[in-house]
């Protein structure tokens, strides 16, 4: 007993000891330790032109986009400085900054976006989003005889000096440079493998191969752990002020990067609205319009006949206090919209907000001859929205139907993405879904979902957008041949979608990041699906 | 002994095919597929029809589901798993790095719950009724109640977020490549590990112990004026680990079980993380070639419990 009771003894020491002598980062350098991986979007293993390409927000440190898409009306340049368009907008000329550098010393010139166009665009390019490239390079002329390997380049851009690159498209855009804005440039010089390897090849990730132009490189990787990036002193912006940059890995656990930014041992993670309070102060909290739109949506195909009146439509509206869920149930971490176009600014004054009034949701439904007790709506939600929030809110709105005798079902699926998909197709058996849609101010297309030509739109739900207007609502804004008029038909294709209720729009969301008291100049913003954006990574710093 | 292992594996072979079977059509009858999963609403817009065949075509997709087994089953005697969908990386170099991890975080917590929890299980039966049998007793149902992801939580909270003793997840400090880094890292998760395993393994040691403490032969044992730890020692626990031997063979499912929601909440890089992330996006070669590798792994554990059991009971002879 005394020879176990020793052994005990030795091996809690043995414990202690090496728990005191675990060794810690160097003290000299500079450095962060972040989850930029984490959240909507995230992509941890993400590179350019795959599937992390616009959603994550580290491969914007050591690549450049040409362009970035600032949240709510701006457009940022960046690698490119300038651009300009013909009179008819089927010439584009794109003039790069003079000062773009690659890591190793090499200059960036129109030669490697010309690489670029080409690479991506091979008819062996193996990626599995090919959606990125389709929006970069789709409407430059011979895109099709490209991708099917009909032609050895993509005749429609080329190099005019080393600094200005021509996109001649098949068909006038009059924003042409909105689509720019996940154009990751290549370097011809040191990329040393064929398209057809391009999303198996580890160049990424390898410090002795990969070149960027960002303001950092990588310098070390380990697959599921973390990735290292260290300064790159040629970027255009002037050398950055941290050393190294740790993007660690959690696997999309948002639990877990906050329990380490908890711990103190990571300086940056995004940030569910219920992981605020627990975090307390101490923290800076990001926060900013998420650009996703969450609503009702409806088949037409599959409900009773009565929810093609409007009146139906509108008075569940009015049956449900959104300005009280929003506030008291989501803590004010939503905000609610009246279509769904999330910023403010393009809404018109004249806009009917559905303001709660249980007496005129009943007075619609009577004046529309539907008993509440025959309504029933039977809506499925998906693992997007499993937290506390969203289940409060839905049993919220629950009730406030039910005050008005309207029997409903939620069904709280915590179905993943494929299942989703495959579940809520054209022909499935879905009535009601609550969901979110991400709609940006570029590079969204409201046809997607209001349109009869897009993928889930009119004809997806059954819902008649040519007739109701919408369709030409959302070709103005297509068509719309400066920025003002662009915004102006938003504001009309919101409007009009106020007035025709195809869908039930709810709220926006705000998203956000908390970051560690010692981060200096740090910035993050909750851009829609999670960027690109200008961060200015370059000025990050740290306290001390 | 020899022969009867080699049998065990020989029957074991159709049993392996009989799970990729089973797992294959579950995956195959699951709504949705790989390209659901890369197409978001946000790409949609630019994608077109011909870009969702080509995904497919990329993918093998278009091949029927049997073609598509009878490919992967050829690639596999080839030792070839085939590629991750998602991460581009052969899933034999995936598998590769991530086992060993599991495996180190899964024999951590069996090495220190066998270690742990015998001990203490003769201990309590030794002291049936006392206060340290009733705490402990107390303990070891909170252990096995409680599931693994909230053991977890609460254990990453206290140690590392607010004592800040060991690290808040992960394998090892970035550029960091020692043992004591490891370890470090490997404490919390372990232990919580092993708190599972030690608590059953510690109530059937002492259940064990306690029917065979009353047995005869023990009692003349006793009576003979043989020293209490021989007694102890030498007879009555040789017998009573005979049923624990077992419920450790089984609890190699469990064990792998727990391991999945621990690599989750500490960033294990593991198995049950890789398997969990494959799942949800439909990534059938991981999904396969991992579920083989499980398979295997919880078929061989069973044939150790066998081996092990003759080894503790001498009158048990495989022929």
């Amino acid at each position: 007993m005394q020879k176990n009771k020793r052994s005990i003894l030795i091996s809690i020491c043995m414990l202690l000891l090496i728990i005191a002598v675990a060794p810690s980062a160097a003290q000299d350098e500079k450095v962060i330790t972040v989850g930029l991986g984490v959240g909507p979007g995230g992509d941890e293993e993400g590179r350019p032109w795959t599937g992390g390409a616009g959603n994550t927000t580290h491969i914007k440190q050591f690549i450049t986009p040409t362009i970035f898409n600032e949240l709510g009306t701006e457009m940022i340049p960046y690698a490119a400085e300038s651009w300009e368009a013909n009179d008819d907008f089927t010439v584009w000329t794109y003039t790069l900054r003079d000062n773009l550098m690659w890591s190793d010393g090499t200059q960036l010139t129109a030669n490697d976006w010309k690489f670029t166009a080409d690479f991506v665009t091979a008819s062996d390019f193996d990626t599995d989003q090919p959606g990125y490239l389709n929006q970069a390079f789709s409407d430059a002329e011979g895109f099709d005889a490209r991708r099917a390997g009909d032609a050895d380049e993509l005749v429609g851009v080329q190099v005019i000096d080393d600094l200005t690159l021509e996109y001649t498209l098949s068909q006038p855009n009059p924003r042409h440079f909105i689509n720019q804005f996940r154009t990751y440039i290549l370097p011809q010089h040191a990329i040393d493998f064929e398209p057809s390897e391009y999303f198996t090849n580890t160049w990424f990730r390898d410090p002795e191969r990969m070149v960027g132009s960002g303001p950092f490189v990588v310098s070390e990787y380990e697959r599921d752990a973390f990735l290292t990036l260290e300064k790159n002193p040629f970027y255009f912006e002037g050398e950055p002020k941290l050393d190294k940059i740790i993007i660690r890995h959690f696997g999309g656990d948002i639990s877990a990067a906050v329990l380490a930014l908890s711990a103190g041992e990571i300086d940056f993670t995004y940030v569910e609205p219920t992981d605020l309070e627990v975090l307390g102060d101490g923290y800076e909290v990001f926060s900013g319009n998420s650009t996703v739109v969450v609503f009702i949506d409806i088949n037409y195909k599959n409900v009773p006949e009565f929810w093609q009146d409007i009146r139906v439509r509108q008075a569940i509206l009015y049956a449900i206090d959104r300005e009280a869920i929003t506030s008291q149930v989501l803590q004010d971490t939503f905000t609610s919209i009246p279509c769904p176009v999330s910023f403010s600014e393009l809404w018109a004054d004249d806009l009917d907000w559905y303001e709660y009034n249980p007496e005129k949701a009943m007075e619609l439904l009577a004046e529309s001859g539907v008993d509440p007790a025959d309504i029933e709506m039977e809506w499925v939600g998906h693992s997007g929205y499993d937290n506390i929030l969203h289940n409060s809110a839905l049993q919220a709105m629950q009730a406030y139907l039910a005050q008005i005798g309207i029997n409903n079902t939620i069904t709280y699926q915590f179905l993943d993405i494929p299942t989703f998909r495959d579940t809520y197709t054209s022909d499935g058996p879905w009535t009601f879904r609550y969901r979110g849609l991400g709609y940006p101010i570029f590079g969204g297309n409201p046809a997607n979902n209001w349109g009869s030509a897009g993928g889930q739109g009119g004809d997806f739900k059954g819902y008649d957008t040519q007739s109701a207007g919408l369709d030409g609502a959302i070709d103005a804004i297509n068509a719309a041949l400066t920025t003002e008029a662009y915004f102006e038909a938003m504001s009309d294709f919101c409007s009009l979608h106020n007035e025709l209720l195809p869908d039930l729009q709810l709220w926006v969301g705000n998203r956000f990041g908390a970051a560690s008291s010692r981060l200096v100049d740090f910035w993050w913003q909750p851009a829609g699906g999670g960027g690109p954006y200008y961060d200015h990574s370059h000025l990050w710093d740290i306290s001390g | 002994m020899g022969s009867y292992i080699l049998r065990r594996i020989i029957i074991n072979i159709p049993v392996l095919l009989i799970v990729t079977i089973l797992v294959f059509i579950l995956v195959e009858i699951a709504p949705g597929d790989m390209v659901d999963f890369f197409v978001t609403d946000d790409t949609l817009q630019y994608m077109t029809e011909q870009d969702l065949i080509d995904l497919r075509e990329r993918l093998g997709l278009n091949d029927p589901a049997p073609i598509r087994y009878v490919k992967w089953m050829g690639r596999i005697f080839q030792g070839d798993f085939g590629f991750s969908y998602i991460q581009a990386v052969p899933v034999t170099e995936l598998l590769g790095q991530r086992i060993g991890n599991s495996l180190l975080l899964m024999g951590t917590g069996l090495i220190l719950g066998i270690s742990v929890g015998i001990p203490l299980g003769v201990f309590t039966a030794l002291r049936q009724y006392s206060f340290s049998d009733f705490a402990l007793s107390g303990l070891s149902f909170v252990s096995i109640s409680m599931p693994a992801f909230i053991s977890g939580i609460i254990g990453m909270y206290i140690f590392a977020v607010k004592l800040n003793w060991v690290p808040a997840g992960g394998m090892r400090t970035p550029g960091i490549y020692t043992i004591p880094d490891l370890i470090h890292h490997l404490i919390l998760p372990g232990l919580i590990l092993a708190s599972m395993q030690m608590a059953s393994i510690m109530r059937y040691t002492r259940f064990s112990m306690l029917e065979v403490l009353n047995q005869d032969y023990v009692l003349t044992a006793t009576a003979k004026g043989m020293k209490r730890h021989v007694v102890i020692n030498h007879h009555a626990l040789r017998n009573a680990l005979l049923p624990v031997v077992t419920v450790i063979g089984l609890s190699i499912p469990q064990l792998i079980v727990g391991a999945v929601f621990l690599e989750t909440i500490y960033t294990w890089p593991g198995m049950g993380t890789l398997y969990y992330n494959a799942v949800i996006s439909r990534d059938f070669p991981i999904i396969m070639g991992a579920n083989l590798i499980i398979a295997v792994i919880v078929l061989l554990a069973n044939l150790l419990t066998d081996v092990v059991y003759s080894v503790v009971d001498p009158r048990i002879r495989y022929e």
